[in-house]
């Protein structure tokens, strides 16, 4: 039903902008999925969508509304250009440089996290107003840092799609028999996995549930609320920033233009696996094979890809409208959650 | 004499999106609504407004579009919230999408028709003038206020007219009340769910206008994403400005101060980059609630809580 529906208004919105539905609909099959090269780059974005989607899951989990994603993986992604081109030595052997830029870039990411979750425990600035102000500030700075030749860039200032310079090949995640899957797209899977046990079946997942469900009456069992937030901050931010780093290895350079939105994309891909780690991994490729094949659409049909936002947006409202709900207001709704105060 | 002229002028015109945003925003908020998707109202609105005024030629029309355009979007925000009772954030981001995803590809789809028809690509629209011409020769004010157009002159005389209703008025009591303790309110026989949607179509509709300031005054262009997280900081001039209209048109201005800081310094040649300048406007706005927020922030007790 929701897809027939949203099928039905993708055919409409791109006979209005001239196209040929059944062309784009090739167009959007042979993006998707319709080579081994194809499938290589839906997969890739699949396991960066994937770790911003759980970055977003363990936030909202939380009962933290932290949107900032999008920034934490700028930050990622930027840290780990930055190390990469001015730090490795040139020879450096991908045993070495990979795991160390992966987790440069998990940690730029939740530095960047963090600063939301410490203004929101010390001054009480709500996280959705701080983040979203940090997400436009990571944009810029991306731009500033890869576009004005300032420490990343190489070549050709003041383009229209400025890049760093490339990082040591030993370094990049390179694809395997010339397509764009790559190795680091495994780490997606004992993410998720430790994630869900970490969530379902530690103490510290019943803590990080039960702040989110109710933090007064969390806090009332002597749960340390606080530190659980930050926490949460902290790790969803390394995980954001991890997949920054990721897609920034996997392309070998830092581009302003590779990965438009990702971080806004994966709380459509958290609402459809509803909130649940395991859930991510499927939603997220849902979510990279849409965006391969509107790349695809817009290539050889002329469709907009803005038309890939349409979408998103209309998937979550319609999973709102089937009733899923984010967990303190899941068992707590109308008079009751009035009488739960604001914590 | 020049400068202050030019930069008062300058300070009503972009901050004349701010207020009117951030107004419309602080009635839904005090009714206890958070809106997320303002940003997609803008957005809505700017597009709205740029067809309507570009197509019909003429800007008032294409406002009245924007304002239309802007209701319906709060009217949809109103359903999700008060109808399917869903979280407030994830209904207000989900609209953004879908206004990014409109606006961008029906634009697209009119500038494609319209490079068929004729080989001009740039779609332009008709814009606002000054509204009264005949004063703008005075000093000082001259420039600063009379060479402003009809939007920002309707964004001033609403910060007192809202006042009066928000904190004088029986209506601004009853909005107050569903805001801070609506099954009290409802109780005493105000029906909840209808204040908050009508204070939705208000913030949609002034959401709106705000838009078609952007491509029907202060350019006479659409772009993708020309809202460039205006909404946004509009949400957080509402927070530094307590709630109230006086604070949150203050804050308005001092955000607004930060944009012409920023054209400044860009047009001036100070020896910051130009992409360092973007920052300033979202980096003040992030050191101003640092810096100003206490415990005692006026928040109504019921923002963001379905009902």
């Amino acid at each position: 039903m929701l897809v027939l529906g949203l099928a039905v208004l993708v055919a409409l919105t791109v006979k209005l902008c001239g196209a040929e539905p059944r062309e784009a609909l090739a167009a959007l099959v042979r993006g998707a999925g319709g080579s081994a090269e194809a499938w290589g780059v839906t997969l890739a974005r699949t396991a960066v969508l994937a770790l911003s989607g759980l970055a977003i899951a363990l936030s909202f989990r939380a009962g933290l509304f932290n949107i900032g994603a999008e920034g934490q993986f700028l930050l990622g992604a930027l840290a780990a250009a930055a190390l990469g081109t001015k730090v490795l030595p040139e020879g450096v052997p991908g045993l070495v440089g990979v795991p160390v830029l992966l987790l440069a870039g998990a940690a730029g990411g939740a530095v960047w996290s963090l600063l939301a979750g410490l203004l929101r425990e010390w001054r009480g600035i709500s996280e959705v107003i701080s983040t979203l102000m940090l997400n436009l500030l990571a944009a810029i700075l991306v731009k500033y840092l890869v576009g004005y030749k300032v420490f990343l860039q190489d070549s050709a200032p003041f383009s229209n799609e400025p890049q760093s310079a490339y990082l040591p090949d030993g370094a990049q995640l390179t694809g395997w028999g010339g397509t764009a899957l790559h190795t680091g797209v495994l780490l997606i899977f004992p993410a998720a996995a430790l994630l869900y046990v970490l969530l379902h079946h530690t103490r510290a997942g019943l803590a990080l549930r039960a702040t989110g469900l109710n933090a007064s009456a969390a806090r009332a069992c002597g749960i340390p609320v606080v530190r659980v937030r930050l926490q949460v901050f902290f790790f969803a931010g390394a995980l954001a920033g991890l997949g920054g780093a990721m897609a920034t290895l996997a392309d070998g350079r830092l581009g302003t233009v590779l990965y438009p939105e990702y971080g806004y994309m994966a709380i459509a891909v958290a609402l459809l696996a509803n909130l649940n780690p395991l859930g991510v991994l499927p939603a997220a490729l849902f979510f990279a094979l849409l965006e391969s094949g509107a790349k695809a659409m817009e290539r050889d049909a002329a469709v907009p890809s803005q038309v890939v936002f349409l979408v998103q947006g209309l998937v979550i409202l319609s999973l709102l409208m089937r009733g899923v709900r984010l967990p303190g207001q899941r068992h707590a709704t109308g008079a009751a959650a009035e009488a739960g105060g604001k914590s | 004499m020049e400068f202050t002229e030019e930069f008062l002028a300058a300070l009503l015109r972009i901050g004349t999106p701010l207020l009117l945003a951030a107004l419309g925003e602080l009635v839904l908020e005090r009714s206890g609504v958070l809106n997320i998707g303002i940003e997609g109202v803008l957005l809505i609105g700017a597009f709205a407004g740029f067809v309507a005024g570009w197509a019909s030629g003429s800007p008032l029309l294409g406002a009245v579009a924007a304002l239309l355009a802007g209701a319906a979007w709060g009217a949809l925000l109103a359903f999700m919230v008060l109808r399917i009772k869903a979280d407030q954030m994830v209904s207000g981001m989900a609209l953004n999408l879908v206004a990014y995803g409109i606006a961008g590809t029906a634009y697209q789809a009119i500038q494609n028709q319209q490079v068929r028809v004729s080989a001009t690509a740039a779609l332009k629209a008709p814009t606002f003038g000054a509204l009264v011409p005949a004063l703008s020769g005075l000093p000082v004010i001259g420039p600063a206020l009379f060479s402003q157009s009809l939007l920002t002159w309707a964004a001033l005389a609403l910060v007192p007219a809202l006042w009066f209703y928000l904190e004088r008025s029986e209506r601004g009591l009853e909005l107050r009340a569903v805001g801070e303790h609506p099954a009290a309110a409802e109780a005493s026989g105000v029906n909840v769910v209808v204040c908050r949607f009508k204070a939705a179509l208000v913030a949609g509709a002034l959401g709106g206008l705000a838009g078609a300031f952007l491509t029907l005054s202060q350019t006479a262009f659409f772009t993708d994403r020309c809202t460039g997280g205006r909404g946004f900081v509009a949400l957080a001039a509402v927070v530094l400005g307590r709630y109230t209209p006086l604070g949150t048109a203050a804050a308005c201005l001092f955000f607004s101060a930060a944009f012409v800081a920023r054209d400044r310094g860009q047009a001036a040649g100070w020896s910051i980059h130009p992409e360092l300048l973007d920052m300033l406007p979202y980096a003040l706005t992030l050191l101003a609630l640092t810096v100003a927020l206490r415990s005692r922030t006026g928040a109504p007790a019921a923002l963001g809580k379905p009902y």
